[in-house]
C-alpha cells in the first residue's frame, strides 16, 4: 500500500504568537509539523506496517519544511518530497492543493492521508480541494481506522452527533483526527535511518506548474489582516464564609454578567 | 600428622577451587571493559572504613545488633586465617609456627596470637550462635531465610569448634599424659596453654575423659578442621557466600566511594551505529555489564540492606532491589559457561522482560538510598539506567507516559513542552537582568533557573524567593533567560541518553559562549547534571545550590536573619542534594536560624532520606502500582510532629505538597529554604 501523507511545518502554538503590522512576527519562532498531520503520518506507518509499500511525505514551503520533513523520516516515512519555491508562498488552500495533486500524481499510490486541518491557519481546506483535484473519495474527521485487506478501509468518523462506520475503497483520501492514534516519536532507530532516505526538493517547474497558478498570484482567498485574539480577563477569587461568598457570587451573576437576564 | 594425606587433600581441594574461581573471573573478563583502578589513595581509605572498619554494618543504628554480629565475624575470619596456616603447616612439619616470624616460642608474638586466635574463636563461636537465632529465631524481613546460609553457619561452628577441641585434645595430651607433642614454651612468658583460655577451659572439662579419647579427638579435629575448610572453600565460589572473597576487592574497586561524588553516567556514543546495529547501546544482555558490574552479582550476599531502604520496596512495587539483583545473580550462574567460552550469553533471553520484569526496571527513583547502605558498595543505579537506555534507544519501550515529556524536552526545552519563549516570563517585574551576550565578567553568577523555577507555578515562588535573596544580598547575577533549556537530567535517568546529549550539548555552548564561570540553582537536579555530568561535554563550572550560595551569604553577614518560622520544622534531603552532591549541612544550617525552635530530624534523614519519589523520571511517569512514595513520606514528616515540612527542591516541593494535601491534615505547610530564608529575613536599614 503506498501512501502519501502531505505534511505542513507551522508555528508551535506553544509559543506567544505576535502580531506586528497585520502580519504574524516570525523572529524567534520555532515550528513543528503540524499536529493532525502527526496523526496522519502515524496512521500511515501503522498500514505500511501491516500491508507494506511506502510511504511518501509531502511539504510545500521554505526551508524549514524540510526539517518537519526529516522528522517524519526519523517517525519511519520512507521518501519525501519538499517542494521549495519562493513563488508558492502564501497560496491559498487550493494552491496547496493543486501543488499537492501534482506530487501525488508522480507515482502510484493508494492512498492520501492529511490532518483534518492545519494547526495554524485552522482552514481544513486543503484535504478536500485535493481530493477533488484527484477525482478520490474523502473521509473526513477520521477517529478509527481499520484495515483487513489492503483494497478497503473500514473508518469511523466523528460527526456532530455520532460516529458514523464507513467502509472505503481505495484509493482514496483521508483526514486524521487527534483522537486516532498516538503519534510515535521520532526514535534513535529512526533518526539513524533518515539520513540514509531520499528527500526531494523541487521546484514548481519540476511539477510541470507556473507561478501564476499558485501563491500569492494564483491565490483566491487573501489574507487582509492578522489580528491578536482578545485577551481574556482575570478571574476573580473569593474567599470567606461560604453562604457569604455564594450569595456575593449570585449577586455578580445576575447584576453584573446578567446571566440570568 | 600425614603430609602425604594432607598433600592429596591440598591438591583435590584446591584444584576444583582453582577451577571454580578461573571460570567465574574468566566469565568476567569477558563482560565489558572499565577503568576501576584511578584515585587509589581514596579507595584505600574506603576499604579500610567500609571493607575493614565494616562501617556499613556497625555504623547504623537500627542495624547495630547484626553489624556488631558481622563485624566479630568478620575480624575472626581475618585472625583464624593465619592460624590456618599454622594448622596446616603442621601437616608437613612438626612444630611448623617455629619457622613464621615472630610466632615463634622465643617471640611473644606468638602467644599474644593465640590468646587473640583463641579468644576470637570464642567470639566467633557466639556470633554464630546469634546468627543462627537471628535466622531460625527472629527471622527479620529482610532476610531470605535459605537452607545454604544455614549450612555455611553451622560450617564455620564446624572450622571453630574443631580447632578448639584439638588445642583441647592437645593440651591433655600434654598436661595429663605426658605426650611430646610441640607447643610453645618460654622460661618468662609460660606455655601456649596459659595464653589460650578458652581451650584450657574446655580442656579441663574434658580432663575425665581418658588418654584414648584424647588422643582420638586430636586426631579426628585436625582431619575434621581441615576437611570443614576445604568443604567450606569450594562452597564460597559456588553460592552467595562468595562474598567471603569478592568483598573487599569490590569495596576497592567502587566508583563511587563514601562522602566523594558519584562518578556520572558513561557517555553513550548515540550515533556509533555499529553498536546500535548490534544491539549494544546500554545494557541489553548480561554480556553488556561491565566486569565490575558482573563482580557486583558475584558479592551480592542478599543480606537485604537495599530492601528495606529502598522507597519503592516500602511502598509496595515490584523493585525490591535485592530480588533484582538475585536475578541477575542467578542469570549470571546460568550463563558463566557459556559466557566464559563464547564471550556472549543467551540471545533469547532479554534482560528486561525474561529476567527482569519491564515494571520493576521503572520503579527505581534513582535515589541511591540503596548504594549508601549497601556494606559490599553494589552500585545498583548505573546498571538500572543502562538497562533503561537499551529500552529506550533500542527498544523504545520507555513508558508511554513519557512520549510527551520527550517531545516537550524536544520542542521546547521543557518537560511540559510549555513554549520556551515565556521561559523568563516567572521574573517579571523582579528586575532580575538577563545574561544575553559575553562576557560575563558583570555579574558573580549565574542563576540557573531549570524547569520547575520557570514553569511551575508553585516553584517559581521558590525561584522568586531566591532571586530576591540575591538582590537583597547586592550579588550581582543574571540568568539565562529563554536560551536556558532542560539540564536533561530527566531524560538521561529515563535512558533517553540522545535527547539528554541534545539538551546538554545546547546548554553547555550557551553557558561557554557566555563565559559563564559560576552558578547557583535551586533545582538539585540541575546541580547534578551542571557540576557532575556537564564536564563530560566540556562545560566546567563552579555549580552552588541555592541553600549553599545562600548559607555562605548568611555566614558573610551579607544577610542577617531573624528567626520568625512557627511550629515545628523537618528538613527533607533531596536525594539529589544530599546522596548526589553531599550537602546535608547547608540547608540545615539556614533552617536552624531561620526557625524559633530547634529542627527535628525524621527518621529517614541525611544519607539515609526517603526519596519523595519524583526522581528517575518518576515524577514523569504515573504511579499505579502500590502506596504513593511522597504520601508515605509526608507520613513519616507527620511521625516527628511537624507542621513546616522544609525541603530544596522544586520536585520533592511538588511531591511532598501533593503527599500533604492526600493526607487531608490542616495546618501543614511546605516550604522551600529559601522561602523560610526570606521570611526570616531582616531587613537592613539605611545608615542614619
Amino acid at each position: 500500500m503506498n501512501i502519501v501523507v502531505p505534511i505542513k511545518s507551522v508555528i508551535d502554538v506553544e509559543l506567544n504568537i505576535r502580531v506586528q503590522e497585520g502580519k504574524i512576527a516570525k523572529d524567534g519562532m520555532s515550528y513543528i509539523i503540524s499536529k493532525w498531520d502527526e496523526n496522519a503520518i502515524e496512521a500511515a506507518l501503522q498500514l505500511k506496517e501491516k500491508h507494506g509499500g511506502e510511504v511518501t511525505v509531502v511539504s510545500v514551503g521554505p526551508d524549514r519544511a524540510s526539517e518537519s520533513l526529516r522528522k517524519a523520516l526519523a517517525m519511519g516515512a520512507d521518501k519525501a518530497v519538499h517542494v521549495n519555491d519562493p513563488a508558492a508562498e502564501d497560496s491559498d488552500s487550493f494552491g496547496f492543493a493543486k501543488i499537492l495533486a501534482k506530487v501525488a500524481q508522480r507515482g502510484p499510490f493508494d492512498l492520501i492521508i492529511t490532518g483534518k486541518q492545519a494547526q495554524d491557519t485552522d482552514m481544513g481546506g486543503t484535504g478536500p480541494i485535493l481530493a477533488e483535484l484527484l477525482g478520490l473519495p474523502q473521509v473526513y474527521n477520521v477517529i478509527k481506522l481499520e484495515s483487513d485487506e489492503p483494497s478497503t478501509l473500514k473508518l469511523n468518523r466523528l460527526g456532530h452527533q455520532g460516529q458514523e462506520m464507513v467502509e472505503l475503497k481505495l484509493p482514496a483520501l483521508i483526514a486524521a483526527n487527534d483522537s486516532l492514534n498516538e503519534p510515535r516519536l521520532a526514535s534513535l532507530r529512526g533518526i539513524m535511518a533518515a539520513k540514509k532516505k531520499p528527500l526531494d526538493v523541487l521546484k514548481l517547474a519540476d511539477l510541470g506548474l507556473s507561478p501564476d497558478e499558485v501563491g500569492a498570484k494564483g491565490a483566491r482567498v487573501r489574507t487582509l489582516e492578522f489580528q491578536p485574539p482578545k485577551r481574556r480577563a482575570a478571574g476573580k477569587k473569593f474567599e470567606g464564609d461560604a453562604e457569604e461568598v455564594t450569595r456575593k457570587v449570585m449577586d455578580l451573576l445576575a447584576n453584573e454578567a446578567k446571566i440570568f437576564a | 600428622m600425614n603430609p602425604i594425606l594432607m598433600t592429596l587433600a591440598l591438591a583435590a581441594a584446591l584444584t576444583v577451587f582453582t577451577y571454580s574461581v578461573a571460570l567465574r573471573l574468566g566469565a568476567l573478563m569477558r563482560l565489558r571493559p572499565e577503568h576501576r583502578l584511578d584515585r587509589p589513595w581514596q579507595r584505600l581509605g574506603v576499604l579500610l572504613k567500609v571493607g575493614f572498619g565494616q562501617s556499613r554494618l556497625i555504623g547504623r543504628e537500627h542495624e547495630r545488633s547484626s553489624g556488631a554480629m558481622h563485624f566479630f565475624i568478620f575480624w575472626g575470619f581475618v585472625i583464624l586465617g593465619l592460624r590456618e596456616i599454622i594448622v596446616f603447616g603442621e601437616a608437613f612439619s612438626k612444630g611448623f609456627q617455629e619457622l613464621l616470624p615472630l610466632l615463634g616460642s622465643d617471640s611473644v608474638g606468638g602467644y599474644l596470637y593465640t590468646l587473640v586466635y583463641n579468644v576470637f574463636e570464642a567470639i566467633v563461636l557466639c556470633m554464630v550462635v546469634f546468627a543462627l537465632y537471628r535466622r531460625i529465631g527472629l527471622r527479620p524481613q529482610r532476610l531470605d531465610l535459605n537452607i545454604v546460609g544455614n549450612v555455611i553457619l553451622f560450617l564455620i561452628i564446624g572450622v571453630v569448634g574443631t580447632d578448639l577441641l584439638y588445642d583441647a585434645a592437645k593440651f591433655n595430651l600434654i598436661g595429663l599424659y605426658g605426650y611430646s607433642i610441640h607447643h610453645l614454651s618460654h622460661p618468662v612468658f609460660g606455655t601456649e596453654m596459659a595464653w589460650a583460655p578458652f581451650a584450657r577451659l574446655l580442656a579441663w572439662l574434658m580432663a575425665g575423659w581418658g588418654e584414648g579419647m584424647m588422643l582420638f579427638l586430636y586426631q579426628f579435629c585436625f582431619w575434621g578442621h581441615i576437611l570443614v575448610i576445604l568443604v567450606f572453600l569450594n562452597l564460597l565460589p559456588a553460592t552467595k557466600h562468595m562474598h567471603i572473597l569478592t568483598a573487599l576487592p569490590n569495596v576497592f574497586l567502587a566508583t563511587s566511594p563514601e562522602g566523594y561524588p558519584h562518578t556520572p553516567i558513561p557517555l553513550l556514543n548515540v550515533e556509533d551505529e555499529k553498536a546500535w546495529e548490534e544491539g549494544k547501546l546500554g545494557i541489553d544482555r548480561l554480556e553488556h555489564l561491565t566486569w565490575k558490574q558482573g563482580l557486583d552479582l558475584y558479592t551480592c550476599t542478599e543480606c537485604g540492606r537495599c530492601y528495606d531502604i529502598c522507597p519503592t520496596y516500602v511502598t509496595g512495587k515490584p523493585l525490591t532491589l535485592k530480588w533484582f539483583n538475585d536475578s541477575l545473580h542467578d542469570h549470571l550462574r546460568e550463563e558463566e559457561g557459556r559466557l566464559l567460552r563464547t564471550g556472549h550469553t543467551d540471545e533469547s533471553r532479554q534482560l528486561v522482560g525474561d529476567v527482569i520484569g519491564h515494571d520493576t526496571l521503572w520503579a527505581c527513583t534513582t535515589c541511591r538510598a540503596c548504594e549508601e547502605v549497601c556494606p559490599v558498595t553494589i552500585e545498583h543505579v548505573p546498571r538500572i539506567i543502562g538497562m533503561r537506555q537499551a529500552q529506550t534507544l533500542m527498544h523504545e519501550a520507555q513508558p508511554e507516559e513519557l512520549n510527551n515529556t520527550f517531545r516537550g524536552l524536544e520542542r521546547n526545552g521543557n518537560p511540559w513542552g510549555l513554549g520556551y519563549d515565556k521561559r523568563a516570563d516567572w521574573a517579571k517585574g523582579l528586575d532580575i537582568p538577563i545574561l544575553t551576550e559575553p562576557p560575563a565578567e558583570d555579574v558573580d553568577v549565574v542563576m540557573w533557573v531549570g524547569c520547575m523555577g520557570a514553569f511551575d507555578a508553585r516553584s517559581q515562588k521558590i525561584a522568586q524567593a531566591t532571586g530576591k535573596l540575591l538582590q537583597k544580598a547586592g550579588v550581582k547575577f543574571a540568568i539565562l533567560g529563554t536560551a536556558e533549556k532542560c539540564t536533561g537530567d530527566l531524560a538521561r535517568r529515563s535512558g533517553n541518553e540522545m535527547l539528554y546529549q541534545m539538551l546538554a550539548r545546547e546548554n553547555v555552548e550557551t553557558l561557554n559562549t557566555l563565559k559563564v564561570r559560576k552558578i547557583v540553582t535551586q533545582c538539585p537536579h540541575c546541580l547534578n547534571s551542571l557540576s557532575n555530568e556537564y564536564p563530560q561535554l566540556e562545560g566546567r563550572y563552579e555549580v552552588f545550590h541555592h541553600s549553599q550560595y545562600l548559607a555562605r551569604l548568611v555566614e558573610e553577614g551579607r544577610l542577617t536573619l531573624d528567626p520568625q518560622l512557627e511550629g515545628t520544622v523537618t528538613f527533607h534531603d533531596p536525594c539529589y542534594l544530599g546522596r548526589y552532591n553531599r550537602e546535608y549541612d547547608a540547608p540545615r544550617a539556614l533552617l536552624a536560624r531561620s526557625s524559633r525552635s530547634m529542627p527535628v530530624e525524621m527518621r529517614r534523614s541525611r544519607n539515609e532520606s526517603f526519596c519523595c519519589g519524583a526522581g528517575g523520571a518518576r515524577m514523569w511517569m504515573e504511579e499505579k502500582i502500590g502506596t504513593r512514595v511522597n504520601e508515605e513520606r509526608v507520613r513519616q514528616a507527620y511521625e516527628v510532629g511537624a507542621t513546616t515540612i522544609a525541603t530544596a527542591c522544586p520536585f520533592c516541593m511538588t511531591m511532598i505538597s501533593d503527599g500533604v494535601t492526600q493526607s487531608g491534615r490542616e495546618g501543614v505547610q511546605v516550604l522551600d529554604i529559601a522561602e523560610i530564608v526570606l521570611q526570616s529575613l531582616r531587613e537592613t536599614r539605611e545608615p542614619a
